[in-house]
């Protein structure tokens, strides 16, 4: 009696706990609400979910990138329009030699007003960022120094002469050390090379130009360097019996952590940056396509979608072998000072104007390019969306069971411990004693 | 030759037999539900008849001389009851060390609650969304945001990790070990109550009864062996009384220490060892005492218990799975293996984001001591570094700027910290060499609670089993020992039936010598 008693009840209790979890499950769909619920269907949701997570964030990446190149495509287009305009017959186009500085002067003030349109629209910015400026940040990309030349991210567009002064980047293992002379020092410290080694006492000499910055041992930091740069560089030029006049040693410096070890090895000193370099400058955005990194720790191109749209790519930049610049805005410029001389001579002139013939087509070329690269990303927003829609389906897969499912589930369970209750009474039987008088 | 009265002898004994079995029949009606008891019944024997000592043969039909009850005896199988005690620790230790595990995976649960993995995806895309906008103020402290949410989160989850060791361990002594000590003590004293009733020739079996409740309950927190034995004292009736002895066994069945010795005892009580090389976050061990001298505690090794609660619970607390090359994954092995992601985190984002060759001169992430050496779960946090430097401490290009320009809005460092985290060979996790997980970090966070879950749903099983066992064992049991009305009816009738023959058999006896003293002889009066 006992014993039948209370193998009822264990039973009862069982079919309502299977009866609450049926509930449980038709009230939210899940197939688990813990990992050892069901830890196959966790781990794959797990996963699933981290790669829906990945998808949209290449999904708001490649919106942001479509948004800032549609903005940089009408800018470029302005910019195209003001360089042809330029080149039409009604200004460069229609130049003889024979005009009078009077039929010059409306189109000097025209080309002028020209540079100062496309100073402003180069300089555009897009949701907080400038939408030329390459990899640079802060300061507009764009500015014209005290002789109107145009810079870029300070550096000359014709020259390639950073107008920040010197520099030499010396190779390091983990990262280089760099040392910069600083504006006021412009132009003094060309030409020569600077080695930089450890042991022995602290030292710097000179030979011919070479400068050997000798770094005592324990004392071989980037600002042990500087020190050794700022109090010894003087002196050793001047025993070497080379030139000092002009230089302000207390304006060498060495970039980053003071703390940190020099770099030992050589490099030139060099106030030229290579143009080519900052016109290939990439910033780079994963958009899903297997980002890879190379050994020193840059990207591999194909792996990634390349941003930046550096602005001396659009305008031109450095000079053909004439001495005659490239880049719209310089040519703008010589082009309106040579109008505003007395003299014109048609022979001088032609070669710029045949550059800006030249910067005209290059810059179709460029809006082209950005035309293909929304092309580009129209189709992968339409592979990621995609791919979005797979990954929800799959999702609802594993994570959730089908209504349905759940719902007949807890409809049987119901059953069951009805059909548990009615048992109880034929179970729990009359004994006996019912019988007896 | 019969005696006079001894009809009247035998009615009575017989009377007398039927009445002490009615009331015991009675005894086992008002205890139907009584949890525990055992059904009883009467002994009975025939009385021989006390021919044997005459020294010469008698003849003629000799009877007996009546019934005897000789004693109250109780409908138990002990075989079984052994089965259901060894059955009864296995689920005791599967259902402490489940217990445990449950509260961790509470704790690590992120499917349906957002935890240390949500906030690892989110940190990911504030960098994804870094290298779109540009490397402006208001993107890199989003960054750090997210990071301080995320060591946030990696604190909570240690300290609650930690909350949970700390109440097993309390379980472990307020519950298993102290009701232990309790359960031992009764039964040493009842077992000197039984063993006084027995020699006193009362069975008692109401006493033997409750301990075997309690032995039963005992049998939950250890692997005991219960033994009867003869310590050579006194018999009764021929049966020597014997003591009982419990004892603590091992897996093969051998006894490792006595616990229960008729009327003396053992107690146990719980240390925890402080941190050392090979515990490092403390050990928790089971004390015992001696009978002969109760203050001296020394210690039991783990190995010793091999079933019951408190197995369970030193499992849980004292076994790292692969961190010490034990078998189960216990609270040791979720707090090193979480340790071991923070730190491993920690040191793939400090290592890119600095610039010197020992990769360690700006990092992100830092001990609360501000030092980037011992960060654990439990201390990670933002470096100070980066939270009171304005911006551009995150360091988001590897390409070294022309001299006096900003080239802060490159992304390659960014792009390259994405990759540690997302990369599917990125992070190994390792255990004392070996390694537990190779993948993203994102997937090292989730193994963690993932394991975990594999490991209930394979204890979860093998507990339902064990307690089905268990059940069907003490059905078993009952079936033999608990009251069955139908029966007791039937001995009711049965008894009362008996009864009332006797009776008429003493009314038969009385007149049969009403007869002979009355109406025997009177001729010729």
């Amino acid at each position: 009696m006992g014993m039948i008693a209370s193998q009822y009840k264990t039973r009862l209790n069982q079919s309502l706990k299977a009866l609450s979890d049926a509930n449980i499950r038709a009230t939210n769909y899940r197939s688990f609400n813990k990992p050892s619920d069901d830890p196959f269907a966790a781990a794959r949701t797990f996963q699933v979910r981290r790669e829906a997570e990945q998808n949209e964030n290449y999904q708001s990446n490649l919106s942001s990138v479509q948004s800032a190149l549609k903005s940089a495509e009408s800018t470029v287009q302005l910019v195209s329009e003001i360089v042809s305009n330029a080149n039409s017959t009604r200004i460069c186009g229609g130049i003889t030699g024979t005009m009078t500085k009077d039929t010059r002067a409306p189109i000097v003030k025209e080309l002028q007003s020209m540079r100062a349109s496309i100073l402003t629209d180069m300089n555009a910015k897009f949701s907080d960022q400038y939408l030329f400026g390459g990899a640079g940040s802060g300061a507009p990309p764009f500015s014209v120094d005290g002789d109107g030349n145009l810079l870029y991210r300070g550096v000359n567009v014709d020259t390639g002469v950073n107008t920040n002064g010197a520099s030499a980047v010396i190779p390091g293992s983990s990262s280089p050390t760099q040392i910069l002379f600083g504006k006021e020092n412009a132009g003094l410290f060309n030409g020569y090379t600077i080695a930089v080694q450890t042991g022995g006492a602290g030292s710097v000499s000179v030979s011919g130009n070479d400068i050997t910055v000798t770094l005592g041992a324990g004392h071989a930091t980037k600002g042990d360097l500087e020190e050794a740069l700022q109090n010894g560089l003087g002196a050793a030029l001047a025993a070497a019996g080379k030139p000092t006049e002009g230089m302000d040693f207390s304006k060498i410096t060495v970039a980053g952590n003071a703390e940190d070890a020099a770099a030992t090895a050589s490099a030139a000193i060099s106030d030229k940056v290579s143009l080519d370099d900052l016109a290939g400058e990439g910033v780079y955005v994963d958009l899903g396509f297997g980002l890879q990194f190379n050994a020193d720790g840059s990207v591999v191109p194909q792996s990634a979608y390349d941003a930046s749209l550096p602005g001396i790519a659009f305008l031109g930049y450095g000079m053909n072998g004439d001495g005659v610049p490239n880049n719209v805005y310089s040519l703008l410029g010589k082009i309106s000072d040579m109008l505003d001389s007395d003299n014109v001579s048609m022979s001088t002139i032609q070669p710029y104007l045949d550059s800006l013939k030249q910067a005209e087509s290059n810059l179709t070329t460029q809006t082209s390019a950005i035309g293909a690269k929304e092309t580009f990303l129209d189709s992968t927003q339409t592979y990621l969306e995609d791919v979005s829609e797979n990954l929800t389906a799959k999702d609802n897969d594993v994570e959730y069971v089908e209504p349905s499912d759940a719902i007949i589930d807890w409809m049987t369970q119901q059953f069951c411990y009805q059909a548990c209750l009615q048992m109880g009474t034929n179970i729990l039987q009359p004994t006996l004693m019912d019988f007896l008088k | 030759m019969s005696t006079t009265f001894e009809g009247l002898y035998i009615a009575k004994s017989g009377v007398q037999a039927a009445r002490s079995s009615l009331n015991i029949t009675g005894q086992n009606i008002s205890n139907v539900n009584t949890a525990g008891y055992t059904r009883q019944r009467v002994d009975q024997s025939a009385i021989p008849p006390s021919a044997g000592k005459m020294l010469y043969a008698s003849s003629g039909a000799l009877s007996g001389e009546g019934v005897a009850a000789t004693g109250v005896s109780q409908l138990r199988n002990t075989f079984l009851d052994a089965q259901y005690r060894t059955q009864g620790a296995k689920c005791g230790a599967s259902s402490a060390l489940l217990d445990g595990m449950d509260s961790i995976e509470q704790i690590l649960n992120e499917s349906t609650t957002d935890g240390i993995s949500a906030q690892l995806g989110n940190l990911l895309t504030q960098l994804q969304g870094m290298t779109s906008n540009g490397g402006g103020t208001a993107t890199e402290s989003t960054v750090r945001n997210a990071a301080s949410l995320l060591t946030t989160f990696f604190n909570i989850a240690a300290h609650n990790i930690d909350a949970t060791q700390q109440k097993q361990l309390g379980y472990l002594q307020d519950h298993a070990v102290g009701q232990a000590n309790i359960l031992m003590r009764d039964i040493a004293s009842l077992n000197q109550q039984i063993k006084s009733a027995n020699i006193a020739g009362t069975p008692a079996l109401e006493l033997t009864d409750q301990r075997n409740a309690m032995i039963d309950e005992l049998s939950q927190y250890m692997n005991i062996r219960v033994s009867e034995v003869d310590n050579g004292g006194v018999s009764v009736k021929g049966q020597p009384v014997t003591d009982l002895e419990i004892s603590l066994v091992d897996g093969d069945g051998k006894t490792i220490r006595s616990l229960v010795s008729n009327d003396r005892y053992v107690q146990l009580k719980v240390e925890t060892l402080p941190p050392d090389a090979t515990y490092p976050y403390g050990k928790a061990t089971v004390q015992i005492n001696k009978m002969a001298d109760p203050d001296t505690y020394t210690d039991l090794p783990d190995s010793q218990f091999v079933s019951g609660e408190i197995h369970g619970y030193l499992q849980f607390l004292n076994e790292s799975g692969e961190f010490d090359g034990t078998a189960t994954r216990g609270v040791g092995y979720y707090k090193q293996v979480l340790d071991e992601t923070a730190r491993k985190f920690a040191e793939l984002m400090n290592k890119a984001n600095s610039t010197n060759d020992a990769q360690d001169n700006a990092p992100l992430f830092a001990a609360s001591d501000g030092g980037t050496a011992g960060i654990t779960a439990a201390n990670i946090t933002i470096a100070p570094g980066w939270e009171s430097d304005g911006k551009g401490y995150l360091r988001t290009t590897r390409e070294t700027g022309n001299a006096g320009d900003d080239n802060s809005a490159g992304t390659d460092n960014i792009e390259y910290m994405i990759r540690l985290l997302e990369g599917s060979d990125a992070v190994t996790i390792e255990a004392n060499g070996k390694s537990v997980f190779t993948g993203s970090m994102q997937g090292a966070v989730d193994d963690i609670s993932l394991k975990l879950g594999q490991d209930i749903g394979s204890l979860a099983s093998q507990s339902e089993a064990d307690a089905s066992t268990l059940n069907n064992i003490d059905a078993g049991r009952q079936e033999i020992s608990s009251v069955d009305i139908n029966e007791e009816a039937i001995s009711l009738i049965q008894y009362n039936q008996a009864l009332a023959a006797s009776a008429r058999f003493m009314t038969t006896a009385d007149e049969v010598l009403d007869t002979i003293i009355n109406n025997m002889g009177l001729a010729g009066r």
